[in-house]
């Protein structure tokens, strides 16, 4: 009995030092990735308050400036502030809704951190996370800036595919022929057409 | 109902020599780093590669996925699962011959094992009983033996009609695959059109696989031709280079002067 208990105790000593030996960056995500699991995807509230919490987590942790700034390449700097704000907007607003519409996607898949690595340009780091997935894990690399002792989230990369270049990609070539507000008009379209429904299993 | 298997994979054969030809007579000016990239990059199959993803979402929206629906309505997960098992088995001898090809005899040897494991104790291959003996489940294709064997330029984006997004080298690739699978060689002549039931099943389970993801880009995307190629390329990219490589074209610089900072716009 007094072994099990030894056992326990220098198990317990184990995961409590491994969780304070995570660098601030992975601790950041991984505490942001345990809160989703617990409060939004295996969540048994409404999709409407789930979706509510996730906008919280969404906004505060994502970058969207930074992001939305990017996403645009050369045509920011054409952009009159206010249309690069109702751009930021409608594509924060377009990009949460197509995420809270998947919740119902998790089946329980845990997560792993493996670590961190350097990445291009102040106080960016690349965490490194595996999530479980039959019969191969799939690795998702989760871009993370500090500012001023704060954490935020510029960019994930899953499978080697990134989200930021892959809006880059999206939208810069819409804009060769099109302008800006009308990249913004649509996005809110996209945005509007997702319903918030609780019939989806 | 009958097929004529070799004459159907000559022509997909002469297509892709074809194809070959035209990239070799003119010198590519497509390079790796650039095409991840949608501003500098070169699509010389642009007009035709619409067309082609505009037929796939359109069948993915009028036959895969409400084939789909009621494939996952009729059966159980568990039987899904069996069908995807049984299906992902079947590749094993095609990867075990890819990876023997590529000279790595770490992944022909998961790739054998989890075929034999699979093939008996799963019984047939409908339960992945290797997973669960943490054997891997290494993934090799023929168009990346071509990149092993030093055919390192993708080519030009190409987007095969069902198959879906590739490039010319990989495209090839695929056509050379449909003679060098194991599983089409074990078949008796007499017996070859058991192999069109098993690409049907084939089919069965990747549509299953990627209806949602398709589904998906076509109702968040401005242009789903190019965000499926962004993805298809990036993804391709990292499998084929690795980690390092794949770095080079996600880990760019966010305060770029290319994409202009705020302090050029208040001058302005």
């Amino acid at each position: 009995m007094k072994k099990i208990l030894f056992i326990l105790c220098s198990l317990f000593l184990i995961l409590t030092s491994a969780q304070a030996a995570e660098a601030p960056s992975t601790a950041f995500v991984h505490q942001l990735a345990d809160e989703i699991i617990t409060n939004v995807l295996t969540s048994q509230d409404t999709q409407a308050q789930k979706t509510e919490r996730f906008e919280k987590y969404f906004l505060k942790a994502l970058d969207t400036q930074t992001i939305g700034k990017f996403v645009l390449g050369r045509y920011w700097r054409t952009a009159s502030p206010q249309e690069r704000n109702d751009f930021i907007d409608a594509f924060t607003d377009m990009a949460l809704k197509s995420w809270a519409d998947k919740f119902n996607l998790y089946t329980g898949q845990q997560i792993t951190f493996l670590g961190e690595q350097p990445a291009e340009g102040k106080n960016q780091v690349y965490v490194i996370s595996q999530i479980q997935n039959e019969p191969n894990p799939a690795e998702v690399l989760w871009r993370v800036q500090e500012k001023n002792g704060s954490y935020q989230i510029v960019d994930i990369i899953i499978e080697g595919v990134s989200m930021v270049l892959s809006y880059r990609n999206e939208y810069t070539s819409f804009l060769k022929d099109h302008k800006l507000p009308e990249l913004t008009k649509k996005l809110q379209e996209q945005a509007d057409s997702f319903v918030v429904t609780d019939t989806k299993k | 109902m009958r097929f004529n298997n070799i004459k159907l994979y000559d022509c997909l054969l002469a297509l892709f020599m074809l194809f070959s030809l035209a990239c070799c007579t003119t010198p590519s000016p497509i390079h790796q780093e650039t095409t991840l990239n949608e501003e500098q990059n070169d699509d010389p199959f642009e007009p035709y590669n619409r067309a082609a993803t505009d037929f796939n979402f359109f069948l993915n929206t009028y036959l895969f996925r409400p084939f789909d629906k009621v494939y996952r309505f009729i059966f159980p997960e568990v039987i899904r699962t069996g069908i995807s098992n049984f299906s992902d088995n079947l590749k094993q001898p095609y990867v075990f011959v890819n990876a023997l090809l590529q000279g790595d005899f770490d992944d022909s040897a998961q790739a054998f094992g989890r075929f034999f494991t699979n093939t008996t104790l799963g019984i047939g291959g409908l339960f992945d009983v290797a997973t669960y003996f943490e054997i891997k489940a290494p993934e090799k294709d023929f168009g990346q033996t071509l990149y092993e064997w030093g055919f390192e330029n993708d080519g030009p984006y190409l987007v095969l009609p069902v198959i879906g997004p590739s490039t010319l080298r990989d495209s090839i690739g695929i056509g050379i695959g449909f003679f060098i699978d194991p599983v089409d060689w074990a078949l008796p002549r007499a017996e070859q059109h058991l192999l069109w039931y098993r690409y049907g099943i084939q089919l069965v389970d990747s549509a299953d696989q990627a209806t949602d993801l398709l589904w998906n880009i076509e109702q968040t995307s401005i242009d789903p031709y190019v965000t499926l190629k962004s993805y298809y390329l990036q993804n391709r990219n990292k499998f084929l280079r690795g980690e390092e490589a794949a770095k080079e074209s996600y880990n760019f610089s966010f305060d770029d002067e290319d994409y202009g900072d705020d302090e050029e716009f208040e001058l302005e």
